[in-house]
């Protein structure tokens, strides 16, 4: 699949949040080809560590609802939404209740679903900062 | 494949690492070190903080890695000496902390030939 990937159209950093190694590297590893900056944490704590970095500028984070730490998945959007407007969360799971909860979370659309389908990813990320853009 | 539990200093060593044009894993604890590794993912060098959470530090998985996958060079890194008994491990390099990315980039340039 190298040098098949979608180019990111601009530069735009992604937060990966997810518990799972292989599925983490996995993601993080196809969003590097598509030439996004990612970041990965592998609990909601690593993840609160670098959105508290000031020189981190995240555009993006893809959290896993069953991610482990002091907090959850969950909890960890909602303290995205609330203290990070400018952040585009992207919520993914693959428990029938986490669809509900997120529909309210997300700033768009549905939970994700994992195992993560790369290429959807990119498109939902791309719409994401689209739609940021235009709203300025 | 670096691994180091403080996310931004795995972050920081694993940009250093992708910039001198390096394929950079990135593994949490051991237990994600192994599973990447068990799972069948070609990595040339282990790059492991000796502190590490949970039931393996760096010196143990360094151990398990000599047992399970004898052609990975390992790496160590700590902020204080090794002990003597990590003679029998076959480390490919010990980098002490606090140390630079110029520093890192010589060692494993070096280690990975």
């Amino acid at each position: 699949m190298a040098g098949t990937e979608p180019r990111a159209p601009s530069t735009a950093t992604v937060l990966v949040a997810d518990g799972e190694v292989l599925v983490r590297h996995a993601l993080a590893d196809y969003l590097r080809r598509c030439g996004y900056e990612v970041i990965e944490a592998a609990s909601s704590d690593e993840a609160l560590t670098v959105l508290a970095e000031p020189g981190l500028a995240i555009g993006v984070m893809i959290c896993d609802v069953t991610i482990g730490g002091s907090l959850s998945g969950f909890a960890l959007a909602a303290w995205a939404r609330a203290s990070r407007p400018g952040l585009q969360v992207l919520l993914a799971g693959n428990v029938e209740k986490a669809a509900d909860a997120a529909a309210g979370l997300c700033d768009e659309g549905p939970a994700l679903a994992r195992p993560y389908d790369p290429q959807l990813v990119v498109d939902r990320i791309k719409r994401l900062l689209a739609a940021r853009d235009r709203r300025g | 494949m670096v691994v180091e539990d403080e996310v931004l200093v795995r972050l920081g060593t694993a940009s250093d690492l992708r910039a001198a044009g390096y394929d950079v894993l990135e593994a949490a604890d051991a237990q994600e070190a192994l599973a990447i590794l068990d799972a069948g993912i070609t990595v040339d060098l282990v790059f492991s903080d000796v502190h590490l959470p949970g039931p393996i530090d760096g010196i143990a998985l360094a151990a398990l890695l000599r047992a399970r996958h004898p052609a990975v060079a390992v790496v160590l890194t700590s902020g204080l000496p090794l002990p003597p008994t990590v003679e029998a491990l076959g480390l490919r390099g010990f980098m002490p902390k606090p140390y630079t990315a110029m520093d890192l980039l010589r060692l494993l340039g070096e280690r990975l030939g």
